[in-house]
């Protein structure tokens, strides 16, 4: 029954369904190889005081798909599950690197059961995400003023894409970021 | 002892040799074992879990229910249904004791590589398996869906939450979450029969009717009184089952084939190495038929050492295959067809028996010849050899 409970509603890791269609769509072309990062209690303390909310039951190990063009990696895909009006939202995002960090290239939905499906995958609602990084304000909301507007009809599934891609932005900080200086030992890029 | 003892010591005069021999005999036989410890598990668990159904008898619709259940997964329509009136015909038959209908569809999400499997039922299917243990509630509205535990861990649902089906573009709303059965069951969405035959188009008409039988005995008479139903047609479990391990014994037959060849291989390996070994002691033999030993006693030393290597190499690969089974267990279901829950491989010591008389019945054939050579030997001649 525990274990039941535990399954249920809490399975934020999930395959990259499309990957050389995303690389084509994303950077253009390139190849990919697959990262295992064990989360250790200290890297799990940082990365849930950042997000303000504890990480799902499954994510003792995160995956990482660095992006490589002629040997040199360009960029790094990390994927997320959450939890939609009507089921999982599965969300793609590409993140690189300029100087100042890491930030989002471009977010994909790979899997919804949305019945505003065009509105949430579109790139008026997932373009907005473009640029931004782990300390922004990921707020999503259509009043007046909020930072970033949702996909009309989708506004719970908006909000579990902005999740995932702040969740996925601080993931990367704590491992290869900025953040992964203090405290312990940066992971290997 | 002292026979023993020689037979051990002729057996290791060439080491490299004999622990080659011994490695083949024990992957042949552990594969062996193996083999025959799947067969009997695969059928004792899939025989439990038909019989753990509670389902005695299934009335389908006239054709292949096996290609009907590939249409179903890949989302295709199945050529006929059962009409509603089977129903009543079915309930007619006084032996039976729980008649479930059920309308089955599939659709195709191939964005996720999988088919999603809707299932109408009514109450009747709550009687029929009545181990179900359901977070929630069953269906009693048109919109309600009873999901298994795979899917409320694919669609991180909860009871309360909502499901959208865009291809009927319908809203359902989940009141029910089944517990782990470890059967295909956690994988289904369960809706009420109506509205299935509405969402698929197909009003009135039915997959199946699940049958559970006053008395199980009873399943002869029954079947030939359902025989009537115009367009149906009735399976039994035990026939379900029959096919089932007929679709497994074709593949079987295959790995029963290598096997065996395997164990050709070897026993020729062991055939070999007691043979060389005979031609490497010719002068030895020769020396102990000089000193007294009869034809008996050098047919017998050989004969042993001939026994002791498959003796062992079946030991090593009983042990191999004791360790083994379940490691190889988790890599066959992946790939096996109609893989039952629960484990399939079934280690009994009569297995263990069979094939340890079937090896030392491989061991006395192989060393005949050997042993027979080495006991025709003249001491005379044999002396001679350097």
């Amino acid at each position: 029954m525990l274990l039941f409970l535990v399954q249920t509603g809490s399975a934020a890791l999930c395959v990259w369904r499309a990957p050389d269609a995303d690389i084509a769509a994303v950077f253009g072309s390139g190849t990919y190889k697959t990262v295992f990062e064990d989360v250790n209690k200290d890297r799990q303390a940082r990365i849930e005081k950042r997000l303000g909310t504890a990480l799902d039951p499954d994510e003792t190990q995160f995956k990482f798909f660095p992006v490589f063009q002629n040997k040199k990696r360009v960029g790094t895909v990390m994927t997320h599950a959450g939890k939609g009006q009507f089921g999982a939202i599965e969300v793609v995002v590409a993140v690189i690197e300029d100087d100042s960090g890491a930030k989002v290239k471009a977010v994909r939905v790979q899997r919804d059961r949305e019945k505003a499906k065009a509105a949430l995958r579109s790139a008026a609602f997932l373009g907005q995400f473009k640029g931004m990084r782990a300390n922004d304000e990921f707020r999503i909301s259509n009043d007046v003023g909020s930072l970033k507007s949702a996909a009309k009809g989708a506004e719970k599934a908006s909000q579990a894409v902005a999740s995932a891609v702040r969740k996925l932005l601080v993931v990367y900080d704590e491992y290869y970021g900025n953040a992964a200086g203090s405290g312990e030992q940066k992971a290997e890029k | 002892m002292s026979f023993l003892k020689f037979a051990f010591r002729g057996l290791f005069a060439h080491r490299t040799r004999t622990i080659l021999t011994l490695a083949s005999m024990t992957v042949a036989v552990a594969v062996l074992f193996t083999l025959v410890s799947f067969n009997r598990g695969y059928e004792r668990a899939l025989k439990s879990q038909l019989q753990s159904m509670g389902i005695h008898m299934l009335v389908v619709p006239v054709g292949c229910p096996y290609e009907a259940a590939s249409l179903i997964l890949k989302g295709g329509k199945i050529p006929s249904y059962l009409p509603a009136s089977a129903l009543d015909d079915v309930l007619k038959v006084k032996e039976i004791e729980i008649a479930a209908p059920s309308f089955m569809s599939g659709i195709v999400r191939p964005e996720e590589g999988r088919t999603d499997i809707y299932v109408g039922i009514d109450s009747t299917t709550l009687r029929l398996k009545n181990w179900w243990r359901i977070k929630g509630r069953f269906l009693s509205g048109p919109n309600d869906v009873l999901i298994g535990s795979d899917v409320a861990q694919i669609e991180l649902s909860q009871v309360g939450d909502q499901i959208y089906v865009p291809e009927m573009d319908r809203t359902l709303d989940v009141v029910g979450i089944l517990e782990p059965t470890g059967t295909e069951d956690d994988g289904m969405f369960y809706i009420q029969l109506a509205t299935a035959q509405e969402m698929f188009s197909k009003p009135g008409q039915l997959t199946a009717i699940s049958i559970r039988l006053v008395n199980p005995d009873d399943a002869p008479v029954v079947t030939s009184r359902l025989g009537n139903i115009k367009g149906a047609e009735v399976i039994t479990m035990g026939e379900l089952l029959g096919t089932m391990m007929t679709l497994m014994g074709a593949a079987k037959s295959l790995l029963l084939s290598i096997v065996l060849i395997i164990i050709v291989i070897s026993a020729l390996g062991v055939l070999n190495t007691v043979l060389m070994s005979v031609f490497e002691r010719t002068r030895e033999i020769g020396v102990m038929r000089a000193t007294g030993a009869g034809r008996t006693h050098v047919f017998g030393l050989v004969w042993l050492e001939t026994l002791m290597l498959s003796f062992l190499g079946g030991a090593g690969g009983l042990v191999v295959a004791l360790f083994g089974a379940r490691l190889l267990e988790g890599l066959v279901k992946r790939f096996l067809p109609l893989a039952p829950k629960g484990s399939v491989v079934a280690l009994e010591p009569g297995s263990f028996l069979l094939v340890m008389l079937f090896v030392l019945g491989i061991a006395v054939a192989a060393g005949f010849y050997p042993a027979l050579r080495a006991a025709r030997l003249r001491p005379i001649e044999a002396l001679r050899k350097e």
